[in-house]
Parts: structure tokens; sequence; C-alpha cells
């Protein structure tokens, strides 16, 4: 390894912060009800949800594509205040929703591109060209799920793992 | 005392002399020079004996120079980093660098064990079946010891690896396997069009050929072309060039795995960096570029060090500046080998003869030899190598049929050239043979694969050049790069012509076909006289083509010889394909950083760290650790613990981590159809604020898992399903969901680690929880009976839910809160239960528990048991169709003789109970013919004061009472139970809903 | 091999779990030869050389059931389909044959 990876890869090491405070709903579309779901989504955020792997910001949130028809929002999290609620409201009989604010661990590595420990260690083509700012990929890494996305802002990545996992992901993290 | 390096010759090579290398072999210490070889370094020393064979421990010395090599294979490093059968001709030189030769005793000179080359007849082909047959008792005892002890391939280190592994993937248009003109001249051209390009080398340096053969490209020599090109390569970001680098698969969709050799050229990697890369690449397009192997001559004691391969000669001469030897005779069949005399004059080296098994030679080649006063003998061969230790002479026949020995130090042999198709066969596609080579070229190819240069049976440079042009331009296109073909540079012409040749008949000694396992032409024969004339017989019989060369210079001589002996075509006597891997690959890149605790991951609990602060014991299951029981001092086994554990719970109140459970939640306005459909009892019909346990079936009827459904709304449903199985069932529920009824309203969230949750159990179980619920919800009985649930909040505020579930068969409830506030969740309940003693209990009390009230688990949930077997039938709903339901009613699973749960309890109250121990009848021989079932769970009752258990067993209703063997085969042990209802402790189920 | 995911993209078939035949259907259970039809339909497959339609389970990515067809003898991969879409065809043309 050459000195100059080696320099970036401490750079990287010390740019992987969990996020602490988050609240995450997971929405998922009722049978047949996108379009009003999305006109329910523009009326309060102002966009359509992504159909296709990406992710968005809008209305202080990342809307981040988790599947077909699903999506996770994530928002900071305030004291006594649980927004699945009013995104169960907002969404009523147009989607499912619910709290999974405690289901993963989110990482935020904040570089401008992408690194060695993304581009080498996951199946998913990383390079710049490739996964552009507000891409989204749900994968494994080392026998771990994650979902991973280039924040829409081109700010850095975020990885998202299950909570259980953390310790083992954040370990694995740790090797480089 | 370093010994100079007297074979080194001044002004040739591209090793570098400003940089001395200490090295040792055998001990002995000798230098060599950055850009060696393990191989290049002994040469250049002297050094031509450098390991026994396999089975007759004949002296070999260096073949090749390359990763083909059959014989020179060494043990590198010591200690823990000792590797065996590693190939000094592959193996960088480094400073510090110890290698050892194999398969000697005592001493690599003097090998007691090449006796066996005199029991030759007994190690013929086929010696294990014919020898060692009788009496099979002596095949462990004697024979396969002896064996193991003569006949092996070094000895691999005891001690754990202390490397780091690591694994990586590479995305890209075009992957260039081969750095050798027609490689490098295809990634120019794909690159110059604009493709993102990967390009593999085995070798520490890029150019393959053109760093061992002297040619001329655009005016410059090759290797300067070769670097120039590599330069331009490398300064493209589109470019990423990885030398020492193996691909040794080729895998479908055009992905390749390849093994980097990060740290193998220094004595240790340096700290974080990983020894090897086990390198995942995915390419749009491939163009196999990797050249190809030169075929030794099956001739008399070819085997003897000094004989070599002429274009390892070449090499060893050009690209390390070594002579291989004083005075050489070249034996070839083909114009390139031929041309090896230009090389070993410019090393200053006699070329006593040159032994051509052509009757004329191209004139150009024989004028030369004529220049220089080399004898040349066309039509000829060389019959025997002459010499023990190392070759002095070599016995030629001439055409007329008069031998004559010429004195020699090395023969420099040459049968032709096998173009590298193992990569083109990896996927199936069949090799095909060109006669005007004489040798396999690649046949059938995926459609994103192409293949230039020698590897396609184009020998010249020049044709490497165009081919590495045209099919990098291709690849390009291919990828949506418009791509002109690049100019081809100018080369000098090289003669290629080859007139097949194999092997030669007038040999007086052993004839080696494959040096690595000892294989002789008389083996081929022998095998032939026996009937194994199929290439796959043939190689199974003899073991061509086995071990770690597999074959690259062995199967084509072999496959001929055989062809010749059954007088048919090569082509109709078989091919040669290979499977992965190309060259050997160690098992600790592939197992990368996935060893010891890394094996697998570990899923922690909520409640973890507060459980390892109390002491806990924990126990691996699935990727889990939970706490198995909670130890205080004072103890003095496991069972005691338990003991107190239970005791406590049916008498006090305890808590238990249970967040491994799987959760799912099941949403939509057709959820309550949805899991009608999938457990076999109603579940649309669970008023809101319930809980019921539910099982679900297989489609073949067999049970699958089990757990609960609580409904929170209408279209709100929260399932759990065994730790086990959380992940299968939510793949069977969205199988069910996305298309068996994709008609169906119904969202599924998996949410197993959003909830931190614990069983609360006892008589005081209510008591403790009542501090812990936010007023004003009320847990009392009247207003929370058994089997509720509700969406409340607890400890303040904190959003939970509380159920009431029991699987001890206490009062007991379930109270869930997000992870986060897991640990605090424990830390409260331990604090505010201290005034009912209330305690932390494990899986292992669980266990006992669930085992007094009867209640399955996976033992009994264990694949082959159906919901009637398990005494569950009853809940099955007649009213709907269900996943399972058909299958079940099969003849075979309403058997009424099928094995069914059932309760047991030892005549002898002292004694243990086994699980898995079958039941025979009382007076009955314990054989299979008289099995009429097993235990499937024990365990001691800490309330009945004696062990329990659960098993299956045949028509068990009616056998009430009834006195059986439980027979314990593992354990040699036979004990006396009744048969008594599956429930121990409270039948009447009283204790729970009070 | 490479599967590629109608939703996610073309990805390593580490991520994807195999089930099998997809041209098999779940039986109508109140049908009379039901106990047949469910037989045929748990363990009758046929062993294609050449194209066939396989259920596979994008178990590391989207949590998609996916229908692809794939060559047995080369491996090829020439269509893979959304699960879902397929399985609500086939309902939309069972309802709208007399």
């Amino acid at each position: 390894m050459s000195d100059l990876a080696n320099g970036l890869r401490a750079e990287q090491h010390s740019a992987i912060v969990e996020r602490p405070d988050v609240a995450v709903t997971h929405i998922s579309a009722r049978r047949g009800m996108l379009a009003g779901l999305n006109d329910a989504a523009r009326a309060a955020f102002g966009v359509e949800f992504p159909l296709t792997p990406r992710a968005l910001d809008a209305h202080g949130m990342t809307i981040v594509w988790a599947g077909p028809e699903q999506w996770l929002l994530i928002e900071p999290a305030s004291k006594g205040v649980d927004p699945s609620l009013q995104h169960a409201k907002t969404f009523s009989g147009f989607a499912s929703v619910v709290d999974v604010s405690d289901s993963r661990t989110i990482f935020q590595m904040a570089i401008s591109r992408p690194s060695d420990v993304l581009v080498q260690s996951m199946g998913i083509d990383f390079e710049d060209t490739s996964f552009k700012p507000g891409d989204v990929a749900i994968t494994h890494v080392s026998h771990l799920g994650v979902m991973v996305w280039r924040l829409p802002d081109g700010r850095g990545y975020e990885f998202a793992c299950a909570r259980t996992y953390t310790k083992d992901f954040r370990s694995w993290l740790d090797r480089f | 005392m370093t010994q100079s390096q007297t074979f080194r010759v001044s002004g040739l090579g591209l090793v570098d002399r400003t940089k001395s290398l200490d090295f040792t072999f055998d001990g002995v210490p000798y230098t060599g020079y950055a850009g060696d070889t393990l191989a290049s370094a002994l040469l250049a020393n002297g050094i031509r004996l450098v390991g026994r064979s396999f089975k007759y421990h004949r002296p070999r010395g260096i073949l090749t120079a390359g990763s083909e090599e059959p014989n020179a294979l060494v043990e590198l490093r010591s200690g823990a980093r000792r590797e065996p059968n590693t190939r000094a001709t592959v193996a960088e030189l480094y400073e510090g660098l110890e290698a050892k030769s194999q398969n000697r005793f005592p001493s690599l000179s003097f090998d007691l064990l090449s006796v066996n080359g005199l029991l030759s007849p007994v190690f013929s082909a086929g010696f294990y079946y014919k020898t060692f047959m009788w009496p099979a008792a002596f095949w462990e005892k004697l024979y396969e010891p002896i064996i193991r002890r003569a006949a092996g391939l070094g000895s691999a280190a005891i001690e754990p690896d202390p490397d780091l592994y690591d694994k990586a993937n590479a995305f890209c248009d075009v992957l260039v396997i081969g750095s050798g003109p027609a490689g490098l001249m295809a990634a120019l051209s794909a690159a110059r069009a604009g493709a993102k390009v990967i390009v593999v080398d085995e070798s520490f340096a890029m150019g393959g050929r053109l760093l061992s053969d002297v040619r001329s490209i655009d005016g410059k020599s090759g290797v300067d072309w070769a670097n120039a090109v590599v330069a331009e390569l490398a300064a493209s970001p589109r470019v990423r060039l990885m030398p020492r680098t193996t691909i040794f698969g080729a895998y479908d969709s055009g992905t390749f795995g390849a093994v980097e050799r990060v740290a193998d050229h220094v004595a240790v990697p340096a700290a974080g960096e990983p020894r090897q890369r086990l390198w995942h690449i995915v390419a749009k397009h491939t163009i196999v570029a990797q050249g190809s192997t030169e075929r030794p001559i099956v001739f008399g004691n070819n085997d003897r060090p000094g004989v070599m391969l002429a274009s390892a000669v070449r090499s060893y001469i050009n690209r390390f500046g070594v002579a291989p030897g004083q005075t050489a005779v070249v034996f070839s069949n083909n114009d390139d080998a031929a041309n090896t005399i230009d090389d070993l004059i410019r090393a200053g080296m006699t070329v006593a003869a040159l032994v051509d098994t052509r009757p004329i030679l191209p004139p150009a080649i024989k004028s030369k030899a004529r220049k220089h006063g080399i004898r040349v003998f066309e039509g000829a061969a060389v019959a025997d190598a002459i010499g023990g230790q190392r070759v002095s002479g070599a016995r030629i026949v001439a055409a007329y049929g008069t031998a004559q020995t010429i004195s020699c130090d090395l023969i420099a042999a040459s049968g032709g050239f096998n173009p590298n198709v193992q990569v083109t066969t990896h996927l199936g596609g069949r090799s095909q043979w060109q006669e005007n080579l004489a040798a396999f070229v690649p046949g059938t190819l995926p459609k994103w694969m192409a293949v230039a240069g020698a590897a396609n049976g184009s020998f010249s440079t020049s044709s490497c050049l165009i081919d590495g042009a045209r099919t990098g331009a291709e690849a390009a296109a291919a990828c949506g790069f418009a791509a002109a073909v690049a100019t081809v540079p100018s080369t000098d012409d090289e003669l290629t012509e080859v007139s097949a040749f194999w092997h030669v008949e007038a040999a007086k000694h052993k004839a080696f076909v494959d040096q690595q396992n000892d294989v002789t032409a008389a083996d081929i024969r022998l095998a032939e006289r026996e009937g194994f004339r199929s290439v796959e017989h043939l190689k199974r019989y003899t073991t061509l083509g086995m071990a770690t060369d597999q074959g690259k210079t062995s199967n084509v001589n072999g496959l001929a010889m055989m062809a010749e002996l059954t007088n048919k075509s090569i082509p109709a006597t078989g091919a040669t394909s290979a499977r992965p891997p190309y060259t050997p690959v160690s098992l600790g890149v592939l197992a990368g950083e996935h060893r010891e605790k890394h094996f697998k991951p570990t899923r922690l609990t909520p409640s973890h760290d507060w459980a390892k602060e109390r002491g806990a014991v924990f126990v691996e299951t699935g990727m889990w650790l939970r706490a198995q029981y909670f130890p205080k001092s004072g103890e003095r086994d496991w069972l005691e613990t338990v003991n107190r554990e239970v005791k406590t719970v049916r008498s006090g109140v305890g808590v238990c981590d249970v967040s491994t459970l799987g959760k799912i939640e099941v949403h939509g306005t057709d959820a309550g159809k949805f899991l009608d459909r999938v457990y076999i009892n109603m579940m649309s019909t669970l008023g809101v604020g319930k809980a019921r346990y539910g099982m679900m079936l297989r489609e073949d009827g067999v049970a699958m898992d089990d757990g609960t459904a609580a409904r929170f709304a209408d279209d709100r449903y929260f399932i759990t399903t065994t730790t086990a199985n959380a992940i299968k069932v939510l793949q069977h529920l969205e199988l069910c969901r996305q298309w068996h009824w994709p008609d169906l309203d119904v969202q599924l969230f998996p949410v197993s680690d959003q909830w931190a949750q614990y069983s609360v159990a006892g008589p005081r179980a209510r008591d403790l929880l009542a501090k812990i619920v936010d007023a004003p919800f009320d847990i009392s009985n009247a207003a929370f009976p058994y089997m509720a649930c509700a969406e409340i909040t607890a400890l303040g505020g904190i959003k939970a839910r509380i159920y009431r579930l029991s699987f001890s068969g206490e009062l007991a409830y379930e109270i869930a809160v997000p992870a986060r506030y897991g640990d605090l969740l424990i830390r409260r309940l331990m604090s505010e239960g201290e005034e009912f003693g209330a305690i932390p209990y494990g899986t292992e009390a669980l266990g006992v528990m669930r085992i007094e009230k009867g209640h399955v688990a996976g033992a009994e949930l264990n694949g082959t048991t159906t919901a009637a077997d398990l005494g569950l039938g009853k809940m099955a709903s007649t009213k709907k169709d269900f996943v399972g339901r058909v299958l079940a009613q099969r003849p075979g699973l309403v058997d009424p003789d099928r094995p069914r749960l059932i309760g047991f309890k030892p005549i002898d109250t002292a004694v243990r109970l086994r699980g898995g121990a079958h039941f025979i009848g009382k007076d009955e021989e314990p054989t299979a013919q008289n099995d009429q079932g097993y235990m499937t769970s024990v365990a001691y009752s800490p309330m009945l004061g004696h062990w329990v258990g659960l098993g299956l067993l045949a028509r068990s209703e009616a056998r009430m009472g009834e006195i059986l063997k439980a027979v314990d085969p593992v354990r040699g042990e036979s004990t006396l139970v009744q048969v008594v209802p599956a429930a121990f402790y409270d039948v009447e189920g009283a204790r729970l809903r009070v | 091999m490479r599967i590629n995911c109608p939703f996610c993209g073309e990805r390593g078939n580490d991520e994807f779990s195999y089930l099998g035949d997809a041209s098999v259907v779940r039986p109508d259970a109140s049908a009379p030869d039901a106990a047949d039809a469910f037989y045929a339909f748990a363990y009758e497959r046929r062993n294609v050389a050449g194209p066939t339609q396989e259920l596979w389970y994008h178990s590391a990515g989207c949590h998609a059931w996916l229908v692809v067809t794939r060559d047995t003898r080369t491996h090829e991969i020439s269509d893979v389909k959304p699960a879902q879409d397929i399985a609500l065809e086939r309902q939309n043309s069972a309802s709208t044959t007399p």
C-alpha cells in the first residue's frame, strides 16, 4: 500500500461517524396507491418519492429508496416527538408507516470522492461516474446487510446496518 | 560465508545490480538481486539441485521460469509463515528469504528414499489400487503412513497464520489478463478508446515474454517498448495495473477470481497490510492474453537437474542475466527454441549441439549454427540425459540410429508451445486441436471473452501485437466506446514453425511425462494396456496432470502419447480442459478476514453490555450471542445456577432478554386475510389488542415455525418468529405476498432490531411491571388478561409495547421498548425489582421451564414434524386454505403410527435423561427395526427434582404409562423411562392466568 | 453469475437466494383434484436443458422476488422480471379468461 493510500485511509477512518439522533420512518405504498401517495408527498414535502434507488433531500429530511415502492425518511430526532405518527397521518390510506428509528445504525462518511474503503469492499461499482450523488444501494458486505447512499448534495456517504450488528460493522470499518 | 554469483552474466538482464539481497537455501547463505526470482538467484549461484521428486525421490532442478513449474517446489519462510510447495520460479526474491528443499531425507544430495526409484515396479501407475488392497486394516496403520512419509509435498505450518488477508471488488469495461505484447497492445487499444481497463499479470514485472526474449518493436527493444506502454497506461486514471495478480478462475457473467500477492515479496507484511488480497473482478469484456507454455520433450532422464525448457533458458539469460550452465545442447522441434542458440552465445556459453527432430532445419537457423561452429543434428533426438544429480551429457540418437554422447551441463529442450487456454475452458468451453501448430487453441468462448496472441496460437510478436490491437478495440467498442484500431508498431519477424514430436522411443532411462507426479512414458503405456485410454481415465489411473501444476507441462504430451498408442488422432483421443484455480490459491486468502471470531458476524442483544457486567455466561445461537445463565458466586456449576434461576422465576420474578425473536410488522387492508393464509389458525378473527399463538407450515405440510401474532389495529399486526427462522420466515412471507397472492394489500416490515424485548415472568411480575409502565395503564388481570397486548409508554414517556405472553407457564409479560432504551429498561427492571428479589435468567432456564410446560422449540420444530405430530393438529382451521394445508393431509403425514410428541420421566429418578436417545420396547433389542422414536429435549426439573424429557414416539397417546428403554448409543447408556403427558408442571395452566 | 435486478441493477449472485421453477403455480386448494395438484406443485419438476424460468429472491438487496430466465446449459440470463408483475398478469389473465 502506498503512503498516499495509507494517508487517505487514516483520513477516511477519522471521518466515519455514527449519526446518533435520527428518526427513521419506513414507508411502504399500499397496493395500487402510488399515485395518491405521491400526490400527498408533493403536497407535504414538495417532492415525489423516487421510484429508483435514489436519495433526495426534501423538507429537512433525506428520503432514501428502500426497495420497490418503499422509502426511509431520515430526519433529526427531537425529544418527545415521533415523526412517524405525523407521516402516518399524512399518508393515511396510501401507505403503511412504521417507526424504524432503532432498527439501524447510520454511519456517515464525510468525503467528496469514493474511497478505497468503498470502492474495494462492496460488490457495487462505487466509482464516481457509476455511483453518483443521490445513488442508493442495498447490498451486503462481509456477511452483513447494509444500505449505502451517496448524500444528494455530494458531501459524503451514509451506510446503514442493522442495529444489532453495529459492533461488528464498526470493527469491519476499523480494520482499515 | 556468502558465495559469489558465478553464473551471473555481466551486461545482461533486468535485475537491479545495485540492490543486493541476502537469502538462504537449506541454511546456506547466498546473494541475489532485486528483480530475481528465487530460481534465478539459485541458478546465479550455481545451484541446480533444488528438490526431490514426489514418488521416486529423484533429484530435481529447475525446469521452467514460470508458474507452470513442476519440480522446483520449496518451503518458503519458517515457523507460522512456513509455506510448502512454493514454486521457486515465481517466488520473488527478498532480503532475508529463507527457503528449504522438500521431500529429502536426510539431506537433499543424499536421499535414502531415492531407493523408491529402484522399487519403481511397485510405484507404477495404479499402484495405490493394486498394491495396498488387503488386508483393509493394513491401509490405515501401515501403508498410508509409509506412503505419506515417502511421497509428499512439503509440510504446512502448524501455528495459526499470523498474516491478514483481504477481499476487494473491482469493476471495469475491459479486463486484460496478461501483459505480454498482446495484452499490452490490447490494453493500450482499449484504454485509448476511453474504456475503463484493468490489466493483471502474475509476475511482479509487466511485459510478459518481452522481458525474456530479445525483440525489437517500433525501433526500440521489446523491454523499452513494454515500459513505455506500461507508463502510458499507468498515467491514465481509467486504467488499473495489477502486477503480482493471478486470475485463478473465470465465472459466469464476466466475473473473475484473482489473488493479488500484496506482500509475498517481503519477509513480513507492513503493519495493517494484507499478505494477499482476494479480488472479485467484474468485467464487461475480457481479453485473455496469457501467452503459452512450452512443452518438454519426453526422453530418458529428462527430469535431471540441467534439463530446462528452452524458453526458460532465455528467461534466465535475458531477464535475469544468469547463465543456467556452461555448455548447452539445444533439443527442439521448432524454430523458436532453435533460435535459443543466439541467447546462449550472448551469455557466453558454449553450444555443443543443436539437435532438432525435424529432418531439415530452416536455412537461416542452420547457417547461424554453422557460423558459430555449433554441431547440428537434423532429424535426431536426445534420447537420454547423462548424469546423476546434474546433467553431464546428452546421448544423441541420429536419424539413422547411431548414438553418440556429447558433454554438456544444460539441455535446453522444447517440444513446442501450448497456448494457455485454461481460463477459456473454465466455463465449459472446449479447446480445439490445431494441427499446424501441434497445439490446442481456445474453442467456443463466452461472447464477452476474446483471446489474443500466443494464448490464441498467434505465436510471433507481430501477430501478438496485431491480435492485441484488434481485440482491444473490439472490446472497447462492445462496451460502447468508439474505437479506431490502434496503429500496430513494426517488429522484427521471427520464425515460429513447429513439427509435432512428443517422445523419444530410443530412451534407455525413465522418461518423465509428468515430472510433478512422477508419471513416466511406461506408465502411459501401462494405462493403455490395462484399458484406461480416455483422458479422464488416464489422469485418474496415472495421476497425470494432478497436483499443484495441474499438468501445464504434461497434459498434452500424455494425451499425444495415448493417441499414438491407440492409433487415434489427438482430437479423437480427447481435449484438455481446466477447472479453477489456474495456479494454487492459499486457503488464507479465500477466508479473508472471516476467521476465528470473524468467521461470521455476531449480533448482540440490547442488554449485552449489562449482561456482561453481571457476569453472564454467553452462548452462540445462530449469529446471536445470548446470555445462557447468570452465575452467582459460590455456585458450583451451571446446573446449580439454572436451578436457582428457575425456582426464583416460579416463586418470585425473573427477567429474560427475548429480543432475538424475529419481529415483522404486517400491515395493509388485507393483513388479516394474508395471515390466515400463512398460519394454520385464524388470525383475521383476532381482536384488536389481542395476541394469539400461531403455527406456519411449509407447503409440504411440515411445520416451519411458530410464534405469536398481535393485532394493534384493523390493518396492523405484529408477528414474531423463532430466533433461528427470522430471515427464512420473512423470505417465505415475501414469496406469499409477491408471488402467491399479489392482489392482497399487505406490506411487510422486518423490525427485529427495532425493539428490545424482555420477558418478565413469575408471580411478582405484575408488581414489578406496575413500577415500569406509565400510569394510567392498568395491567391488572381484569384490564389486561392473558394474551392481551397494547401500545403504551413506560419509564416516563418512552414508547413501549406490552404483551401478556408466557413461555414459562408463570404469570408473565413481554415488554418492548425501542432498542436504544433496551439497556435503560433492563437496568430499571433490575433496580425496581430488587424489592421482589428479581433476577435475570438466561436461555438455559428459559429452556428448562418450557420443557416443564411441554412447549415445543427448535428440537421439536426440526423440519420433520407436522402440527399434528406436535400435538397442535387441532389448531388448524378447516374453514380456509393455508400454506401446507392440503399436503399435511397426505396419508403418510396423518398415519397414526407417526411418532408424536409426548413426555417422559425416568423410572429411577436419580438418572439423567439424554437428548437424542432412541425409544426401544422394554424387552427388545436396541436395533433400527425396534426403534420407536427419540427424545428431542431433556432438562433437569428443579420443581420436580428429577430429569424430564420430551420426545417423539410412535402411537404415543395410546401408550400413556408404558415403560420403555431410552437407548443412547453414543454414550452407551440405556435408561428405563415412563410415557407421561407432555406437561410436567402446572398442567392445568392455572398459574399464567392469575 | 450476475443477475440484473429490475430494481437495484446488476448484482453478484451472492446477493440472491434461489428457490426454483417459476412455471409452477400454487393450485386452488378447493378444487377436487387439489391433493394431486399440490403434490405436483411441491415435488414435480422438469429437468430442462435450455432456458428456464426460475424464482430468485434478492435477499441481500431489495427483498424482491424475481423471475429469472436462465439457460441451464450456459447460465446465460436473458430476462429478469419482478415476480409480482408476472403474478398479477397471471391473475388478470385468469380472471378475464371465460
